[in-house]
């Protein structure tokens, strides 16, 4: 599962766009691991997140809250807080470490700027994955704008049908950017789309 | 997923923007679902997009549930208690240890981003890969190879299309090189579209394993990527070698 690598966008797009995931490992963290998690999550709500959300529930936007996604969550969930600020992410990363829960906690974003973040928490980065593109039929792609709204979902629940519906509407003054960038971030279900920078993308399409 | 003709009033613009591989039609004025397309993401029942509640999963069979499996994120696998596509991979890798210095985990996403992809295809890569790769075991791809050596899958869920398949496993780091030349030739013989990922430890002054090698074959990463950030216990102790 690599749902939030290979997500494309500008520097400047990215530099506003930072997902902090937690979870467990089954045979070694599982049992207990659902307080933790939930622990995990109330710190970032401390801190200004813009989705929260469980891989296996749902997220805010769909569930209606941050409460709903929390009620929800059961041992083994994967929990995910997504951020439009480093500071915002930088603060519940020192909460976190200083929380010492103990659940493995990746975060996506601008290496340079994860690096910063890292290095303010107090925090050594012990992992690294990164992304080397898109290979293969790539004439089968959308264009980049697509792309990089689809793509601020790894597992492709925000279709390029969707993104142009929503588009028509905001078009048609029948929906705002900002309630058209929520729509797209519904069907998300982890909790990784950002609807702050989803907004700055759609207004390149009106 | 199926729909209840009798209760749709064929506002197939409600629904139809829902589905990423296509798949809902309207014909004799109602919406309808293209079995071959339908990848059972779920996507069209969960939002959900139905003001008339037309949408209703059916039970899967062996081997549609292998589309289910790859396509709707919210299924959890029994086998690995992960959710989603493939495995925890780098994500736990604090506590597992699964990649390891002088290695990398290598992840190759079929269908990804919103192609969607044949388990022929899927095949294919895994092919290509074998001779190089150390399968992940616990990854639903390996789960469905009849033989890990040839990287051959078995024949029952090769007529499957799912939205996306990951192919994943550890690569010693001297075979960086061949399996960047076999995925470049086997690019070339797909019908869909792969993202690759790779995933490395992170030496204490902060470069990775493979960072000198990938420069020096000519490519380039994404700048976004993914940092586990080691705060997992019990935390996996690997000494540098």
């Amino acid at each position: 599962m690599t749902h939030t690598l290979h997500r494309t966008g500008t520097p400047t797009d990215q530099a506003a766009d930072y997902t902090l995931m937690a979870m467990a490992t089954k045979d070694a963290n599982l049992k207990g691991s659902r307080e933790k998690l939930v622990g995990i999550l109330r710190i970032c709500l401390k801190h200004n997140p813009i989705n929260i959300g469980d891989t296996q529930q749902g997220d805010m936007y769909l569930l209606g809250s941050a409460e709903e996604v929390f009620k929800r969550m059961v041992d083994g969930a994967i929990a995910h807080a997504h951020f439009d600020s480093k500071d915002n992410l930088i603060n519940s990363l020192k909460e976190i470490r200083e929380a010492d829960l103990g659940m493995s906690v990746i975060v996506t974003g601008l290496f340079d700027q994860i690096k910063d973040c890292c290095s303010q928490a107090g925090l050594t980065p012990h992992t690294q994955a990164l992304s080397l593109g898109i290979w293969g039929k790539t004439d089968k792609l959308p264009d980049r704008k697509h792309l990089d709204l689809h793509t601020m979902c790894g597992h492709a629940m925000v279709p390029v049908t969707l993104i142009d519906s929503v588009v028509e509407k905001i078009k048609a003054k029948q929906l705002t950017v900002e309630q058209g960038a929520v729509e797209l971030t519904k069907p998300c279900v982890c909790g990784v789309f950002n609807p702050t920078r989803a907004a700055e993308v759609l207004r390149r399409f009106v | 997923m199926q729909i209840h003709q009798e209760e749709c009033r064929g506002c197939i613009e409600k629904c139809s923007v829902y589905c990423p591989t296509k798949a809902i039609f309207k014909d004799d004025d109602v919406a309808k679902i293209d079995r071959d397309l339908c990848v059972e993401c779920y996507n069209c029942y969960r939002v959900p997009c139905c003001p008339y509640d037309c949408f209703e999963p059916e039970e899967l069979e062996w081997p549609r549930s292998f589309r289910r499996a790859m396509s709707d994120p919210i299924t959890v696998d029994n086998r690995t208690g992960v959710s989603g596509r493939g495995t925890a991979e780098m994500k736990t890798n604090d506590v597992t240890g699964r990649i390891k210095y002088g290695h990398f985990g290598l992840g190759v996403e079929l269908g990804r981003p919103g192609v969607g992809t044949s388990m022929r295809d899927v095949e294919k890569v895994c092919i290509a890969l074998a001779p190089y790769i150390s399968f992940e075991p616990k990854n639903p791809v390996t789960y469905v190879m009849k033989d890990i050596k040839t990287g051959k899958l078995r024949e029952d869920i090769l007529g499957e299309f799912v939205l996306s398949a990951i192919v994943e496993g550890d690569v010693a780091i001297d075979k960086l090189e061949v399996v960047m030349a076999a995925l470049k030739k086997v690019a070339g013989e797909v019908d869909t579209v792969f993202s690759v990922g790779l995933s490395s430890r992170v030496y204490p002054d902060g470069s990775l394993v493979f960072k000198d090698q990938l420069e020096r074959l000519g490519y380039t990463p994404y700048l976004c990527g993914k940092t586990n950030v080691g705060l997992a216990k019990p935390a996996f102790v690997e000494g540098l070698r």
